[in-house]
Order: C-alpha cells, then structure tokens, then sequence
C-alpha cells in the first residue's frame, strides 16, 4: 500500500493508500466515488488513441502528432476561441491554460463559474473567516449547515472527516459536541445526521426564510408566521436561536441554493446572513461545495493571473470580465473550443450544447462522453492525482501535492504535455 | 476469564491445532468464525471425539459460555448500499481507542480497528471487539445512527 491523494471530488482526501497489480486496485479510506475514480485509469472503455473526425464526419484514430497537428489548425483558424473545463485539472495546467488563452485571444472559463455562482461578486466574507480551512471547522465549528446540497450523495467523507463527526481541539466529543442544520427542499439522507431538519417551499422558500433569519438576526422580525419559507415557526425559531449561541458557525452550500429561484436575492441575503453572523469572537465561514477537485484551485490561478475568478475574456491587451458563456454560446459568439477535463456537452442545458456542437471541439479526456463523441479532435490524456502530478487545491483552497501512484500508458500524454504542446505552436 | 475479552487468539489456543478441517476450515479460522458466533464449539468434533482434548474442551466451554449467555445481538453491514463515507469508522469508540486518528475523522489504515473502508466499502474486520458483545455488552449502537444510507444493522 502506499499513500496517495484522491482527485475524485473537492474534498481531495490525503489520509488514503492504494496498491495497484495490474489492473486489480485495492484501497483504504478512498469512498466509493474515489476508489471508483481511481480504478478507471484500468477501465475497458478508457480512451487510448487520440482521434480526429474526418471528412466524412467519422472520428479516426491517429497518431498524436496528427491530433496536434489538426488541434494547431483549428485554434489558428480559430478568431475567438473557447477554452473551457480545467476544474478537473492541477493548477498548473490550467495556468498553462490560460496563458494559451492570452495567445490565441479567446475566453478562458471554468466549471467553476456555475459552481461558486456570483458570491464572489458579493464579497461574502471578510476577516478571519475567509482563511478557515476545513481543519478550522474540524477543530472549532460547533454549528454546521448545509444549505441546498446532500454530502451523503455528493461529497461522501465531508461529514466523517471535517463537519459532523471528527472530534477537535473545541470539540472534545465530535457529533455530540455540534449542531448540524440541513436545509433543503426535500428530504434527504444528510438529514438523517441533522439536528435540525429544514424542509423549505421549492418555489422561494430559500429567499423567505433567509430574509426572516436576517430581520431575526437584526432584532426586527417580531412574531414570524406561522410558515417561514415552508418551515413552521417553532422550527425557524429553534434555529436561529441556536445558531446565535454558536462559538463557531460554519454554513456549505450547493447547487440547491446556487440554482434556487431568485438566485440573484438568495445568494446575496446568505452574504448578508453570514456577515452579519460574523465577529471577531464568533466566526461564521461559507464554503461553496464545489465538486470538482480542483475548483477552487482554477479560481484561484485565474485570480492570481488575471484578476478575475472565471469568465475572463482575453480578445483585447487586458483580460476583462466575459459576462456568460452559455450566453456567448447561445449567440454562436465563438468559432472554437478546447476543452479540458470536463463533459460539457451533457452538463450543458440541450440548446447550449447544441451551438456549442457546431463549432469544432478539441477535447482532452479519459473516458469517452458526449463530448469527446462530437469532437474534431479527441486527446486521451493521464489521469490527474493517479497518473498525472501536480498541485490541486481542496474546496477550501488549502493546496494539496499530488500522489500519483500509477504510470499512464505509452503514448498517452498529461494535460501539462498537451498544452505544453500547443503554447509552443503560439508563441 | 469471562471478565476477559474473547478473542480468536485465546479460542485458538485450546483448539487441536491439527487443521484436520473436520469443521470444514483451519483451526484459525474456526477460531475467528467462533468469536463471532457464527460457529459453535461442538462442530470441532475432535475436541469431542478425543480424549486427550478434555482439560481444552472444559476450559473452551468455561471460556464462550458468556458470549453463548449474551443476548443475541450482532452488528451486520449491508455492502451493497455503503457508499464508504467512513462515518462508522469515525465514530465507533473502539475505532478510536485502537487506531485514535479515526476519531478525527482520519480513515483507518490499521488491521485493529471494526471497521475499515477497502476498495471504496466499509468491511467489519474485528466484529468481536464491538462493545456490545461481551464482556462489556453496552447497548451501543452509534455507528447505525451515523450510517446515512442505513447500511448497518444492529439486533
Ligand atoms: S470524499 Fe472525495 S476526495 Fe475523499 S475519497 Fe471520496 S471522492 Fe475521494
Ligand atoms: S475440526 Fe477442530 S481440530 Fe479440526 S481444523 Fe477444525 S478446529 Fe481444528
Ligand atoms: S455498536 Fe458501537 S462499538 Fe459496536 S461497532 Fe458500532 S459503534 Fe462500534
Ligand atoms: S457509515 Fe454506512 S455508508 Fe458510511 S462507510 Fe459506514 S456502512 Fe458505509
């Protein structure tokens, strides 16, 4: 056995080991969805030989070299393309990726830009609780809350590693020492776990109950009605009172409140909530759950590089803020895209995925999907974190060294080669 | 003796150690299957059959009449539906005293703990050290409340 680090979902665990014989993976402390991440690298399926479609529309295996060479051609020909995915990747490709974007002046974006939303636009905290890690909230968080998203289902060991059940230096008997708020439209296992179980009205009950948390919090709610948002007012009551004796609040939230109705008023009354739930001697930290392993980590590059955390238009000397791809796709305002790591075709809403279907796609992947099938040009790449090196950084953004534990196959290159590959054609 | 722990090791000590596999295994594994009960002592039929096993025979009898005394109980985990959250490993306090990063929140890595996540699944690998068995026989059942998806079973 030996140690390694999981790249199957933003919890990046690191306390795992693997022992690969051929094609036979045996794991310890890696969930399901990890063991299974790590195991594809032998899967029957997994993409071998790069392929480029043909004249007659039919994909064909070739030679790496005639994979680049046709990728080179389309991004020259390309006005504006764009460069997609990359949350799946180590950081140091997508930096390579968006340096690539700068050369070939096209629009750098993330799968994080759906995953974080627009809280970044809303400075949602500040101080102390910006820099907690997930340590921090293992150590001293006392009420947890999960807001639109099911850990049980999403993100197997947040619970049993950071939030609900580990013991901490404040929490001397681990779930007996925290109160646990789920909070969803429906119930769900994670609420199994939960000492509050809040169920609110799918059609605004996000946006009802975080305005009356928030005049509860300013002193000016008063009696609340009978329903709040969904939840009877015993229930809201019993919440908000418990949350304001907290010692350490720490509130994850996910695609359920992301993509609630009123987005745009939900987002930024939990900004409200929490800054206001926030001091010095009681920190309140927000954690968006993102998925992907690396998502934080592209924000993060992106920032650094450019300023900006997703989205990041490069047609002139500036980079500046590209205001939708789903939009830009939509208005068919690209000609190209490359996309790295990431199935876009069967993520992105059917219309969307079809003006993106009608530009060439270059895609780098290891397993077949939707997307790799529509490609003019597929590049099998290494697995991150199994096979591929590098740095990710968890959904908190501590960085994580990678542990690779296996060797790609012959002529199979990293996404680092690849683009490494493709910066040299644009200088 | 019966204050003591039961463990395969001691079973294993009075067994014949022939590995004749009369029960239909080596004598270690009867051992292993006999603490958890899912054997009986009478299967061993030379410890029975031989007079020259009389003083284990008593002394094997003297040392699973508690655990045969035990009300049933048991802990079962149903792989099928575990989705290797670790939430059993993290709560369970054997976990934490034999391996004690489980109880914040680390996987376990060793071969002491009951249980361990192998190949993205919980296993039970020392059912006999749960404390409901004797001799502390506690009416613990946290790792079943901590299961999300209901996947262990206490009786
Ligand atoms: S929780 Fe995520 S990072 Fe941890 S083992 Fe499971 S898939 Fe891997
Ligand atoms: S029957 Fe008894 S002696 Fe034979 S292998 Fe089993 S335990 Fe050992
Ligand atoms: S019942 Fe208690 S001691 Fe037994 S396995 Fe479950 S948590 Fe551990
Ligand atoms: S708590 Fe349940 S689902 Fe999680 S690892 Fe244990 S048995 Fe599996």
């Amino acid at each position: 056995m030996q140690d390694t680090v999981c790249c199957g979902c933003s919890v990046v665990c690191d306390d795992v080991a693997v022992s690969l014989k051929k094609s036979d993976l045996q794991s310890l402390g890696l969930c399901t969805l990890g063991h299974a991440y790590c195991a594809s690298i032998r899967s029957k399926t997994r993409l071998t030989k790069p392929q480029v479609k043909m004249g007659t529309g039919k994909q064909q295996a070739v030679s790496l070299s005639a994979a680049y060479e046709q990728a080179v051609s389309i991004l020259s020909e390309s006005k504006r393309p764009l460069l997609l995915g990359w949350s799946n990747s180590p950081s140091e490709v997508s930096s390579l990726g968006i340096t690539l974007a700068k050369r070939l002046k096209g629009v750098f974006d993330s799968t994080a830009s759906f995953e974080y939303g627009r809280l970044l636009d809303y400075k949602l905290v500040g101080g102390e609780a910006e820099k907690a890690t997930l340590e921090d909230v293992r150590n001293f968080a006392d009420f947890i809350v999960y807001w639109g998203v099911n850990p049980a289902e999403s993100h197997h060991r947040h619970a049993s590693r950071y939030t609900v059940f580990p013991k901490g230096t404040n929490i001397p008997e681990g779930r007996e020492s925290r109160v646990i708020a789920v909070v969803d439209i429906r119930e769900s296992e994670s609420m199994r776990l939960a000492n509050h179980q809040l169920i609110l009205d799918p059609r605004n009950g996000d946006e009802h109950f975080l305005n009356a948390l928030l005049n509860e919090l300013k002193g000016t709610l008063g009696t609340p009605p009978e329903q709040v948002g969904g939840v009877p007012a015993i229930e809201f009551l019993s919440f908000s009172k418990q949350i304001k004796e907290a010692d350490y609040i720490a509130i994850f939230y996910g695609n359920g409140l992301l993509h609630a109705p009123h987005e745009s008023n939900t987002l930024p009354l939990l900004a409200k909530v929490a800054n206001r739930l926030d001091k010095k001697k009681r920190p309140c930290v927000i954690l968006p759950m993102v998925t992907l392993c690396n998502s934080a980590g592209v924000v993060k590059t992106s920032l650094e590089e450019t300023g900006l955390p997703f989205l990041v238009d490069f047609t002139s000397q500036t980079p500046k803020p590209y205001p939708s791809m789903q939009e830009g796709l939509r208005n068919n305002e690209f000609d190209a895209a490359l996309i790295v790591g990431w199935d876009a075709l069967s993520f992105l809403p059917g219309p969307i995925a079809k003006s993106l279907q009608s530009i060439p796609i270059i895609s780098l992947s290891t397993q077949p999907t939707m997307t790799t099938r529509e490609s003019m040009v597929v590049i099998p790449t290494a697995l991150t974190g199994v096979e591929a090196d590098g740095t990710v950084y968890r959904m908190d953004g501590v960085a994580v060294p990678l542990k690779p534990f296996a060797k790609a196959p012959q002529n199979i290159p990293t996404e680092h080669q690849v683009i490494t590959h493709l910066l040299t054609q644009f200088q | 003796m019966a204050d003591q722990k039961l463990t395969p090791m001691q079973i294993y000590k009075l067994l014949p150690q022939t590995n004749c596999k009369k029960c239909g295994m080596t004598c270690m594994a009867f051992a292993t299957r006999l603490a958890l009960r899912e054997v009986e002592l009478k299967e061993c039929t030379p410890l029975f059959e031989e007079d020259q096993y009389i003083d284990q025979r008593n002394q094997l009898t003297e040392l699973i009449t508690p655990l045969l005394a035990a009300e049933e109980t048991g802990v079962a985990l149903d792989e099928t539906k575990c989705t290797g959250c670790g939430n059993c490993v993290v709560v369970c306090p054997v976990d934490a005293t034999v391996e004690p990063d489980t109880a914040s929140g680390k996987a376990a890595r060793s071969e002491d703990t009951v249980f361990r996540v192998e190949n993205g699944i919980a296993k039970i690998i020392n059912l006999e050290k749960c404390r409901r068995f004797p001799p502390e026989r506690m009416n613990c059942r946290v790792c079943e409340q901590g299961c999300y998806v209901k996947a262990i079973e206490i009786w």
